[in-house]
C-alpha cells in the first residue's frame, strides 16, 4: 500500500521544525529515519496530516563527548554510532546493541532520536538508555527541557514527550574505564525486534561490584530497569550464586505481555536466562 | 503432458520452444544443455523461448511449471523434439549426398557420411538449403525445419518420483528453547542429473522451504479469527542467517519412463526438513518424554513444552 | 498538497521530477524514471528487494520519500554494469547460481555491494548477517552466499586497478 494525503515540510531549523509541530496541534508527525514510520504510513496505520522531515536539519547530526558524558544529535544515524571511533571507544555496550537493530540498510537511515522517540519496548536503544540512565534534550514551544530516561517511557510506542516537542539530542554518560558490558538479545531470526534482550554494565573493583546496570527490552509495556538486581551484584558481588540470584530475581521485575511471538511466561524466563549470560560475558568484556 | 518444438531458422539457428513458463527454475540453461547435446552444437547457440500462451502453445490440463515437472516431463518433450528434428536432418542430408539415411551419422553438429571422404554438411548448410530451396527436400518431406514433440505419461504413476533420505542432528538449547542444527546430510535419488548446479540450487531453497515452515513461518490467527501474521515483521521468512549449511549427495537410479531417465526433485526438501528436523529435535527431548506434533516449532511453545514436562517428571 | 520538484544523481546522471510527497523513492524510480530493475517487495522494510545506495550507503527505498532523495546520489541495480561489463558481484551471482527468480536479485546486489565497501574482507558469519537483510523464497542463499564471497577478493583487486567495484 501508498501512504495517504499528507502535508510536507522539511524545515531547516529546530526551531521552525517545533513551530510547525505547534501549528500542526498533534495531528503532525515527524519524520526522523522512517524505519519504524515510514510502512505504519505505507499501511495507512498512521495518517497523520502533515509530515514534519527533520532530516534537513543538519544541527542535529552529531556525536561529541563532554566532560564525560556523550551527545548524539537525535538525527544521528545508527551506522554513524556503529562506526563511531567515540562510541566504540567510550559506549561499547551502545555499540554491541547496534548491531542488534534491524539490519546495515536499516541502520544507514534509523536514527537514534528517533529509535527512542518511538518507544518500541522491544528495541534496543531505549534499552541502552534506560541501563545507563541517559537522558534526552526536548524542545518544544516553551523552550528546551532534560528528560531522564527513567521519565521517558509512557507505555507501548509512547513516551511523556507533548505531540509539539521535538527530541533534539540524547546524552549517555561515558562508561568508565574497565567496566564490563554486554548485550544479549533472543530473536527469531537475525534482525528482528527482540523477543527480550538484556543491555548490562558492570563497575568493578577488585572481586566487589561498585556499579551494575541491568535493563530489559522486549519484557513489558517500556524498557525496564532491572534495578532489584543490580542491588543484588552491588551487594553480593560478581559469583555464580550473586549472577544467578539476580538472574533469577530480574525475571519478577517484568511484566510482559504474550503476543504472537512468545508467550509471557516465556519472556519472563528469558529474561532471567539472559540476565545471567549478559552478566557472564560482561564480566569478559571490559571496555578499553 | 508438456510439449516442445525445436526448430532452425534460415541462418542455421537454433530454436527451442516450450510450452511451460518458468519462474527461475532453469527452464532456458536446461533446455539449451539438451538441445544442444542432442544436436552437437553449443548452448549458447540454442535460443529458448520460455514463454506460454495457452492460444499458440501445445497444451493440456497437466503442462506447467510445478509438482516438479519439468525435470521429467518437460525436459523429455524437448529431448523427443531435438531427436525428431535431428532424423529429419539427417534423412534430408542423406538425400543430398545421394545415399540411404542408414549410411550416415549425425556428429559435431552435422550429417557426415559413415565411410568415404564426402564434406559433410554442417546444420548452417542444411538450414541454408532447405529454406531457401524447398525442391531440395526429398519426396514426401514437409518443409522447414521444425519439430514438435508431446511427452506424457499417468500421473498417478509413480515410477518418475524423486526419492529422498535425510539426516539431521540438532542441539536444543534447553534454557532458551532454541534450535541449532549440528548437521544435516539429504541425500536424493532424481535420476539422471541433467544439471548439477540447478539441482542443488533447487535442492536448497526447497530445503530452507521446509526449514521456514517448520520452525519460522505460521498463518496465526487469534480466538475471534483475526489474522495475525499479514506482514513480514510476523511471517518470518528464514533468511541467510537461519540457513542451515546442507550435505548433499545423489543417488541415480534413471527413470525408464522419461526420455533422459530425470525424475522430480524441485520441491523435495521442502517436505521432508518439516519432518526430519521434528524426529531430531523429539529425539532430543526424548528424556523429558516429549514427542513434536505441532509446527512451526517456535521456541516459545517448545519452552512450554520442556517446562510443562519438567514439572510433572 | 502541491506536487514537489527534486533534483537528484541517479547511476551517475542528473535527473529531474515532479511528484506528489507521498510518493515513495521505489515508485519515483520506477515509474518517473523508468528504472525498474529496483523491485518493490513487502513495502514496510523487511523484504529488502527495493535496496539501494544513497550517498553511498544502501538503505531501503520504499521506507524513502521521493522528496527526500532531493539533492541525493543515488545507485540502483542499473548502474552496477558499465560499459557493458557486469559488476564482479554481478558477474559472481551468475557464476555461482545466485539468483533462481531473480526477484531479491537487485536488492540482494545492493545490499551487498555496501556490505564489501564495509568489510572488504568479511568472514562467511560476516556475509550471512549482511545479507539476512534481504528475503530470498528460490535459492536457500546458498548460491548468493558463494557468490558474495567470491566477489569479495574481486572488488578488491579491481577498486585496486581503478576497475568498476
Amino acid at each position: 500500500m501508498k501512504p495517504a494525503k499528507f502535508d510536507y515540510h522539511a524545515p531547516a531549523s529546530v526551531d521552525e521544525a517545533v513551530e510547525l509541530l505547534a501549528r500542526y496541534g498533534g495531528d503532525a508527525k515527524v519524520l526522523a529515519g522512517g524505519q519504524s514510520l515510514v510502512p505504519l504510513l505505507n499501511f495507512r496505520l498512521a495518517r497523520p496530516a502533515a509530515l514534519v522531515d527533520v532530516n534537513r536539519i543538519a544541527a542535529l547530526s552529531y556525536v561529541r563527548e563532554v566532560d564525560g558524558t556523550v551527545a548524539f544529535g537525535a538525527m544521528t544515524r545508527q551506522r554513524t554510532i556503529e562506526f563511531s571511533p567515540v562510541v566504540a571507544s567510550r559506549l561499547p555496550l551502545l555499540r554491541e546493541a547496534t548491531r542488534w537493530v534491524g539490519h546495515l540498510p536499516i541502520r544507514s537511515r534509523g536514527t537514534i532520536g528517533g529509535s527512542i522517540a518511538h518507544a518500541d519496548p522491544s528495541a534496543e536503544y531505549p534499552a541502552v538508555l534506560t541501563a545507563l540512565g541517559g537522558e534526552v534534550e526536548v524542545q518544544g514551544p516553551r523552550g528546551r527541557r532534560t528528560v531522564k530516561a527513567a521519565d521517558l517511557f509512557e507505555t507501548y510506542l509512547t513516551t511523556t514527550l507533548a505531540p509539539e516537542e521535538l527530541v533534539v539530542e540524547v546524552r549517555l554518560p561515558a562508561m568508565p574505564a574497565g567496566s564490563g558490558y554486554a548485550f544479549e538479545e533472543f530473536a527469531r531470526r537475525h534482525g528482528d525486534f527482540a523477543i527480550v534482550g538484556i543491555a548490562a554494565m558492570l563497575v568493578r573493583d577488585g572481586a566487589r561490584c561498585t556499579s551494575a546496570r541491568l535493563a530489559a527490552a522486549g519484557a513489558g509495556p517500556v524498557p525496564v530497569r532491572l534495578r532489584a538486581a543490580e542491588e543484588i551484584l552491588e551487594r553480593d558481588g560478581l559469583g555464580d550464586a550473586a549472577i544467578e540470584a539476580a538472574a533469577a530475581r530480574a525475571a519478577e521485575l517484568v511484566a510482559p505481555d504474550s503476543d504472537i511471538h512468545a508467550s509471557a511466561e516465556y519472556r519472563r524466563h528469558l529474561t532471567s536466562v539472559l540476565t545471567g549470560r549478559a552478566l557472564r560475558r560482561a564480566l569478559k568484556t571490559p571496555r578499553p | 503432458m508438456d510439449s516442445a518444438t525445436v526448430k532452425i531458422d534460415p541462418l542455421g539457428r537454433v530454436i527451442a520452444i516450450l510450452g511451460t513458463t518458468p519462474q527461475g527454475q532453469g527452464h532456458q540453461t536446461i533446455v539449451s544443455q539438451i538441445v544442444a547435446s542432442e544436436l552437437g552444437v553449443e548452448p549458447r547457440d540454442v535460443t529458448v523461448v520460455d514463454e506460454m500462451d495457452t492460444f499458440t502453445r501445445v497444451w493440456s490440463i497437466s503442462s506447467g511449471t510445478y509438482s516438479s515437472r519439468f525435470g521429467s516431463v518437460g525436459t523429455s518433450a524437448v529431448a523427443l523434439a531435438a531427436r525428431k528434428l535431428k532424423s529429419k536432418l539427417t534423412e534430408y542430408a542423406a538425400h543430398l549426398m545421394g545415399v540411404t539415411p542408414a549410411e550416415v551419422e549425425f556428429r559435431d553438429g552435422g550429417v557426415h557420411r559413415t565411410s568415404g571422404k564426402a564434406a559433410p554438411y554442417s546444420i548452417k548448410d542444411l538450414a541454408g538449403r532447405a529454406h531457401w530451396n524447398t525442391e531440395s527436400l526429398p519426396e514426401g518431406m514437409e518443409p522447414a525445419l521444425s519439430a514438435t514433440a508431446v511427452f506424457g505419461f499417468t500421473v498417478a504413476k509413480a515410477d518418475t518420483y524423486g526419492f529422498i533420505a535425510e539426516v539431521m542432528a540438532v542441539e536444543v538449547d534447553p534454557d532458551t528453547a532454541a534450535i541449532t542444527i549440528v548437521k544435516y546430510v539429504t541425500v536424493h535419488d532424481a535420476g539422471t542429473i541433467i544439471n548439477p548446479m540447478i539441482v542443488e540450487g533447487q535442492i536448497y531453497g526447497g530445503a530452507l522451504h521446509g526449514l521456514g515452515g517448520a520452525l519460522y513461518e505460521e498463518l496465526a490467527y487469534d480466538d475471534d479469527g483475526q489474522f495475525l501474521s499479514g506482514t513480514f515483521m510476523d511471517y518470518l521468512v528464514p533468511t541467510a542467517s537461519e540457513a542451515p549449511d546442507i550435505d548433499i549427495a545423489h543417488v541415480v537410479s534413471p527413470s525408464p519412463l522419461t526420455t533422459l531417465g530425470s525424475k522430480g526433485l524441485g520441491e523435495s526438501s521442502s517436505m521432508t526438513v518439516p519432518a526430519v528436523i521434528a524426529n531430531a529435535v523429539s529425539d532430543a527431548l526424548k528424556p523429558l518424554g516429549i514427542g513434536i506434533t505441532e509446527l512451526p516449532m517456535t521456541p516459545s511453545r517448545l519452552h512450554a513444552l520442556i517446562k510443562n514436562a519438567r514439572k510433572t517428571r | 498538497m502541491n506536487d514537489v520538484a527534486l533534483r537528484l544523481t541517479v547511476n551517475g546522471q542528473p535527473r529531474e521530477g515532479r511528484c506528489a510527497p507521498r510518493k515513495l523513492l521505489v515508485d519515483f524510480l520506477r515509474e518517473d524514471l523508468a528504472l525498474t530493475g529496483t523491485h518493490v517487495g513487502c513495502e514496510h522494510g523487511i523484504c529488502g528487494a527495493c535496496t539501494i545506495l544513497v550517498n553511498g550507503e544502501a538503505a531501503r527505498s520504499c521506507l524513502m520519500l521521493a522528496v527526500q532523495a532531493d539533492g541525493a546520489e543515488l545507485v540502483t541495480i542499473e548502474g552496477l554494469m558499465r560499459d557493458g561489463v557486469l559488476h564482479p558481484l554481478q558477474e559472481a551471482f551468475r557464476e555461482h547460481h545466485g539468483l533462481q527468480c531473480g526477484f531479491c536479485t537487485p536488492g540482494m546486489l545492493m545490499t551487498a555491494l555496501d556490505l564489501l565497501h564495509v568489510k572488504p574482507e568479511p568472514t562467511e558469519a560476516d556475509v550471512r548477517e549482511g545479507l539476512s537483510a534481504v528475503l530470498c523464497r528460490c535459492t536457500g542463499y546458498h548460491g548468493i552466499l558463494k557468490a558474495v564471497q567470491a566477489a569479495a577478493p574481486r572488488m578488491v583487486t579491481a577498486a585496486h586497478q581503478g576497475r568498476n567495484a
